[in-house]
């Protein structure tokens, strides 16, 4: 269709047309390089800038600060720390979960799979609220135990912090694991079988050998994500009074007496970690592919669990009844309960909650409307700013396509809250205001920070579908006359139909349920989702209502992501495992 | 005679598919609500200034309810956001090049004694003033800067009565460094809570600074636990996880104790703080003349019966609602302690100036227990 289209388009590109095209791409490139610069490189530039040479402030003194004083570099030690713990525990059920689920004849593999992904695009603090509705005083486990639940204040401790991170992340070793078996396959360790070894020496000496930078590579990225997560140090993390690096940083901006310049240093070192994490983990993956083998030509030999089959899917479902199962089941208990203090009688249940979300205007169903519409807007719009500039990372070569490169590889490494941090820093100027740009406390901040932090993810998601479209049908309609929006309307957004809506999506649900750059920009007054959730379950103490509006607005996102799914039908669904799979 | 089909153009028998439909109503779903956001985003960017609405920036509970009749008796809209008053004091900081709000209403007049060094403010001697208690002055600023709207005890010995019998319960601070309240005490976070910092502050004034630091040191010594704000504090102490709590009287421990919560307040034979709620104009407010009607609202005895309504007909859901009222004609439910009590009353200047250097000292103490 979009060559039949070609000589069609060589009279459009004919005399007065062609002036207006070649003006039109101009301002169109003009335009969303402006975005990228504003939206990205601006606040992150005045992040460094206010570490780097803080305003009347010896310069990198904010860096000698934080390592200089325990209160602050306390933080530092707890994030990493519980970042090592949580790369074992992780792996723990990770590893042995990925060769269950890759090699043996355990029942429900699929489905567990399945769960695998559910776990993994859960936003972290929607789980720590869970945790916080079954574990607080009050609590669910509390009232199925008549008030006795003995973890209800040891919980909110380290330990129940690398409990949750530990059921979060485990599906980032799982899946690491899983690439890394189905690259070597089995031929190895039939080699090692038909040489007389046995089962699990051949594992031993030859298969896990092999998976160790695949499962290395997968605790980095663990690590990374338990340095940079904000949802759960902002929720059992807060509770227990145990600083972690995104929790400072919010607390430096957010709270009295402010500190920006602390605040940029410790994002800045933040950062440096994710950026030297996650070099480590690019690295280790490169070298792991001349050790793949191709020419396989059959599947491995499934593992027989024999009489060991029940046992271990009894522990496969506990894993996943702790994972998902333990903090959903309580809150969808919670949420249904009128009187939480009168317990598990059933008069006590009801839809109470969910009404009482449904009237409220400010925390309630205002909220959840705003997070709505913002999610949309920016999906959107993130979604055309990013096929831009995939189209000129794409088709552009030299320095131009080096430097887009590297500003959407760089910014993919910041945290939410470091991104967050670098828009305050950035807008809240005294120049801007004077120069009437007075955006900091807005929506419209919110709307574009949205952008500025998913802009980048969906460049790097529409690369890997964009490679798919080979370069020639473009070079014909460009040898045909056609110019670049012509290009991009009439044959790369069709041909990138499923890579579009997939990304738009993916965009939707992070923007729905995105807490750091709500609980850092949020005009006063005018709530997220997230910010009214936290509220909810914190100073309110209300996670009656709480656990309602979840459940609403999980049941609202997942309604969403049926119905493209339908409407687009299995469009959608591969490729955003797909992209899922990218971003790992 | 002709094909039915060949009288109409290609266009409009050409099937549209259910799919197409579906996409195309899909779009303009889309289409819309990012309309609305855009249009939704650029009017809050101009919201600000000059308009007939009062943006009012709040920590204590009640503000809402207040606001409420305010607009309902006046006319004029507010605009209330409310959050703690640690956020709240970062949001009225952080928009110093552009301040965005009225009015501030906060649970922390160390804070606002703070706002009123940096010039943040506007003195309004409103006339109520005329007609408040004695002790209310005490908190408010001599030059009308700010205003007490709401008198509490920060620091109070709130404890569970199924642990403690009322012999048993502390009675002075030094009790509770005895073996009996090891890992026992439970105080909410002077980063967060305004007057839990006034209670820290008390301490250091009362005992000295040395003096005072060495009796935290030890209080962290003997287990105490910090919590974000007071409702985990409180719920420490409800549930029986800790006996006592360094807490503010107002927020929420009378709610639960209306609701039959296990829970006494004992007041410190030397000294309680007196914790003013505060009220003052933001300097550069655009909207002068509506920000001083509702100063004089929420300082009269209408506005105070109005605040305190809650714990007045014994519904009781906001803890602020039990305040000690600044008007003496307006009466507070008879559960609420409001006589006998050895007022400290912290030198708010003092404290304000303090207030960095004292929350740091008091993290690091928390970090190394």
């Amino acid at each position: 269709m979009s060559l039949a289209a070609a000589p069609e388009l060589r009279t459009h590109a004919r005399g007065d047309a062609w002036r207006r095209h070649l003006a039109l791409d101009r301002i169109v490139v003009a335009v969303a390089l402006a975005c990228l610069a504003v939206l990205i490189v601006f606040p992150l530039a005045m992040l460094l800038m206010q570490a780097v040479f803080p305003a009347g402030a010896v310069p990198l003194g904010p860096f000698v600060e934080t390592f200089s004083t325990p209160s602050n570099y306390i933080a530092i030690i707890d994030s990493i720390g519980i970042g090592l713990v949580v790369c074992v525990t992780a792996s723990l059920i990770g590893i042995p979960l990925a060769i269950l689920l890759n090699r043996t004849d355990l029942p429900g593999r699929r489905i567990f799979e399945a769960l695998v992904w559910v776990d993994f695009f859960t936003p972290s603090y929607l789980v720590s609220l869970g945790w916080t509705a079954l574990m607080q005083r009050g609590g669910f486990l509390d009232l199925t135990l008549g008030h006795m639940n003995p973890f209800a204040s040891s919980f909110f401790s380290p330990f129940g912090i690398a409990l949750v991170l530990t059921f979060k992340l485990f599906p980032f070793v799982y899946l690491a694991a899983s690439a890394g078996l189905q690259a070597i396959g089995a031929e190895y360790e039939e080699a090692a079988r038909v040489a007389g070894s046995g089962r699990l020496h051949a594992w031993l000496r030859i298969v896990i050998p092999l998976l160790r930078p695949a499962i290395l590579a997968g605790l980095i990225l663990v690590f990374a994500e338990v340095i940079s997560d904000f949802g759960i140090a902002a929720t059992i993390g807060q509770q227990a009074g145990f600083p972690l690096m995104t929790l400072e940083v919010y607390n430096y901006v957010s709270s009295w007496p402010i500190n920006y310049p602390l605040a940029a240093a410790m994002s800045t070192f933040l950062v440096l970690s994710m950026g030297a994490a996650l070099g480590v983990q690019s690295l280790l993956l490169r070298r792991r592919s001349y050790q793949v083998i191709s020419g396989r030509a059959h599947q491995p030999n499934q593992i027989a669990l024999g009489a060991w089959k029940w046992a271990v899917l009894g522990a496969t479902i506990l894993v996943f009844a702790i994972a998902l199962g333990a903090p959903f089941t309580a809150s969808i208990a919670i949420s249904l309960m009128q009187n939480i203090g009168r317990g598990l009688e059933a008069s006590n249940f009801g839809f109470q909650n969910y009404a009482s979300v449904l009237s409220d205007l400010h925390l309630g169903i205002g909220a959840l409307w705003r997070s709505v519409e913002l999610s949309i807007g920016a999906a959107t719009l993130t979604s055309v700013l990013s096929l831009l500039v995939t189209y000129m990372i794409y088709r552009w070569r030299g320095l131009g396509r080096l430097v887009l490169n590297n500003v959407t590889v760089i910014s993919m490494v910041v945290p939410s809250i470091v991104m967050a941090a670098g828009y305050v820093f950035a807008f809240n100027q005294a120049w801007l205001f004077n120069a009437g740009i007075a955006l900091y406390g807005t929506l419209l901040l919110l709307l574009l920070s949205y952008i500025g932090q998913q802009v980048s993810m969906a460049v790097r998601l529409h690369l890997s579908g964009v490679q798919q479209i080979s370069g020639s049908l473009i070079d014909a309609a460009q040898v045909s006359g056609a110019r670049m929006l012509t290009l991009l309307v009439r044959i790369v957004l069709p041909l990138m139909r499923k890579s579009i809506v997939s990304v738009w999506l993916l965009t939707f649900v992070i923007i729905m349920f995105d807490l750091a750059m709500s609980e850092m920009l949020y005009p006063p007054g005018e709530p997220t989702l997230g910010v009214a959730l936290i509220q909810k379950f914190g100073d309110l103490g209300n996670i009656g209502t709480g656990t309602a509006m979840m459940m609403l607005a999980i049941g609202f996102v997942l309604a969403v992501v049926l119905i493209i799914n339908i409407v687009f039908r299995g469009d959608a669904r591969a490729n955003q495992l797909a992209g899922a799979q990218r971003r790992i | 005679m002709a094909d039915p089909e060949e009288r109409y153009p290609q266009a409009f028998v050409s099937r549209v598919s259910r799919r197409q439909v579906l996409r195309g109503g899909l779009m303009l779903g889309v289409g819309a609500p990012v309309l609305g956001t855009f249009l939704e985003a650029c009017g809050s960017n101009t919201g600000s200034g000059g308009g007939a609405a009062l943006q009012l920036y709040s920590s204590t509970d009640t503000a809402q309810q207040v606001a409420d009749a305010f607009a309902k008796q006046s006319g004029t809209k507010v605009n209330n956001y409310n959050d703690d008053a640690g956020v709240v004091l970062a949001r009225i900081e952080a928009e110093t090049a552009h301040p965005r709000a009225d009015v501030y209403l906060l649970s922390d007049a160390e804070g606002m004694a703070g706002l009123a060094q940096q010039g943040r403010l506007l003195a309004y001697m409103s006339p109520q003033r005329n007609t408040m208690t004695d002790l209310a002055l005490k908190v408010s600023d001599p030059t009308g800067l700010f205003t007490a709207v709401g008198l509490s005890g920060a620091g109070s010995f709130i404890y569970n009565t199924k642990a403690l019998t009322a012999a048993q319960a502390p009675v002075d601070w030094p009790d509770l460094l005895k073996a009996q309240f090891k890992d026992q005490i439970a105080i909410t976070d002077p980063a967060f809570s305004g007057p839990s910092y006034g209670a820290i502050f008390g301490i250091l004034q009362r005992m000295g600074t040395d003096a005072g630091w060495q009796y935290i040191t030890a209080l962290f010594h003997n287990g105490m636990k910090v919590f974000k704000t007071n409702t985990p504090t409180l719920a420490a102490v409800e549930a029986g996880g800790r006996s006592v709590a360094l807490a503010q009287d107002s927020a929420a421990f009378y709610d639960k104790v209306a609701k039959g919560a296990p829970l006494a307040v004992n007041y410190a034979s030397s000294g309680t703080v007196l914790q003013g709620d505060v009220i003052a104009i933001e300097a550069k407010s655009a909207n002068l003349s509506a920000a001083r009607a509702f100063v004089d609202y929420v300082l009269s005895a209408t506005g105070q019966t109005t605040e305190i309504g809650d714990a007045a007909t014994g519904k009781g859901v906001s803890g602020d609602a039990w305040i000690i009222p600044v008007q003496p004609n307006v009466t507070q439910d008879s559960a609420r302690v409001a006589t006998g009590i050895n007022w400290t009353i912290v030198d708010l200047a003092k404290a304000a100036q303090q207030e960095a250097d004292i929350k740091a000292k008091f993290k690091t103490l928390a970090g190394a227990a």
